[in-house]
């Protein structure tokens, strides 16, 4: 009985007729009787209050304001992702492979250079500069193949930290 | 709300575009119009505070109109002191007719005025229930008691409001709006 009650009530806020049934509920429901004045003054007053307007600013000043929060709440959840975060021993080791499988070579090149660099110098240049140059030309090398093996690590670290937070935020 | 809670704001900013229009139209009603944009952003505000501590197994919506609702009513209650609808509605001169009684109302009270004129626990299930459609089950969520006393506070309030605007009384079936 009380869902013929509801149903009454809120065709009469919507303001459509009543179907003759809901009609002759009203008419025979002590309930519904007793409401049906207060209805009639919330529909009045309904009537009087002004709808939601358009969209307006509203959903930008909530942003504005909620802005610290957020920044604070992300750079929470960057700093706990980053402490979770697990060192990849199979990216490092993917690295490292095809570096050290080259490194061989590198060497072996650098060595024919170094002599070529020493036997053509040899001809122009008394021998004690030429194995000064050669010997600084190698330590150079030496040098740049660290760096270069060295920053594999730091790479691989690097976008490890990428990668992880791009499936973590 | 999860990502809310992480600092996204583009998902905080689509869940308030979809919740903007029905929540604002709450606030006007339970506060009046000029409060509701002040409203709208304190509740807001207070979601994204408690973020975080947001039980996820929880309906957003009932959450967001506990807030809503908490916030109105310290509202309702800092400006009691004003004139309020129970004064307003006692100038009026009692009408013979529901439709009387409506044009009579109808320059001067709004729905937040009118329901100033009601004890608070009426006032807040009107305004779910009937002004915000919120189901049964829904407003006794929000409001935390039994379905049973949402419709019997509904009962009560409905008899109060007719008896304020000097309707007639109950007893006279089938007229006004219900009618």
């Amino acid at each position: 009985m009380r869902e013929r009650c509801d149903a009454v009530r809120a065709a009469a806020l919507r303001g459509t007729a009543l179907s003759p049934e809901d009609a002759e509920h009203v008419a025979s429901c002590a309930a519904c009787a007793a409401e049906a004045p207060g209805v009639a003054t919330l529909c009045v007053a309904l009537a009087a209050t002004p709808e939601a307007d358009a969209p307006t600013a509203r959903v930008s000043r909530v942003l504005a304001a909620s802005a610290p929060y957020l920044a604070a709440y992300a750079a929470e959840h960057a700093r706990a992702i980053d402490v979770r975060r697990p060192f990849d021993w199979a990216r490092l080791g993917r690295a490292l492979v095809p570096a050290v499988l080259v490194l061989p070579l590198l060497i072996v090149l650098d060595i024919a250079l170094l002599r070529g660099a020493h036997d053509v110098l040899a001809t122009i240049l008394p021998a004690a500069v030429t194995k000064y140059i050669v010997a600084s030309y190698a330590l150079l090398l030496v040098a740049l193949a660290g760096l270069a093996f060295g920053a594999i690590p730091l790479l691989v670290e690097r976008q490890n930290a990428r990668v992880w937070k791009e499936g973590h935020v | 709300m999860q990502a809310v809670a992480i600092g996204d704001r583009a998902a905080l900013a689509e869940l308030c575009a979809r919740h903007e229009r029905p929540l604002h139209r709450f606030l006007v009603r339970a506060a009046g119009e000029s409060e509701a944009d002040d409203l709208f952003q304190d509740t807001w505000l207070r979601v994204v505070r408690a973020a975080r501590t947001f039980d996820p197994r929880r309906r957003f919506t009932t959450w967001l109109y506990q807030i809503a609702l908490n916030l109105s009513r310290d509202r309702h209650r800092r400006t009691r002191s004003e004139p309020t609808a129970p004064e307003a509605l006692d100038a009026m001169p009692a009408s013979p007719g529901g439709a009387a009684q409506g044009d009579a109302l109808d320059a001067r009270i709004d729905v937040h005025s009118l329901l100033g004129a009601l004890p608070e626990p009426q006032r807040d299930v009107v305004l779910l229930r009937l002004l915000h459609d919120a189901t049964e089950e829904e407003t006794a969520e929000i409001l935390g008691c039994p379905r049973g006393t949402v419709k019997s506070r509904l009962h009560h309030a409905l008899v109060r409001l007719g008896a304020l605007a000097g309707a007639p009384r109950a007893g006279r079936r089938g007229e006004g709006a219900l009618g």
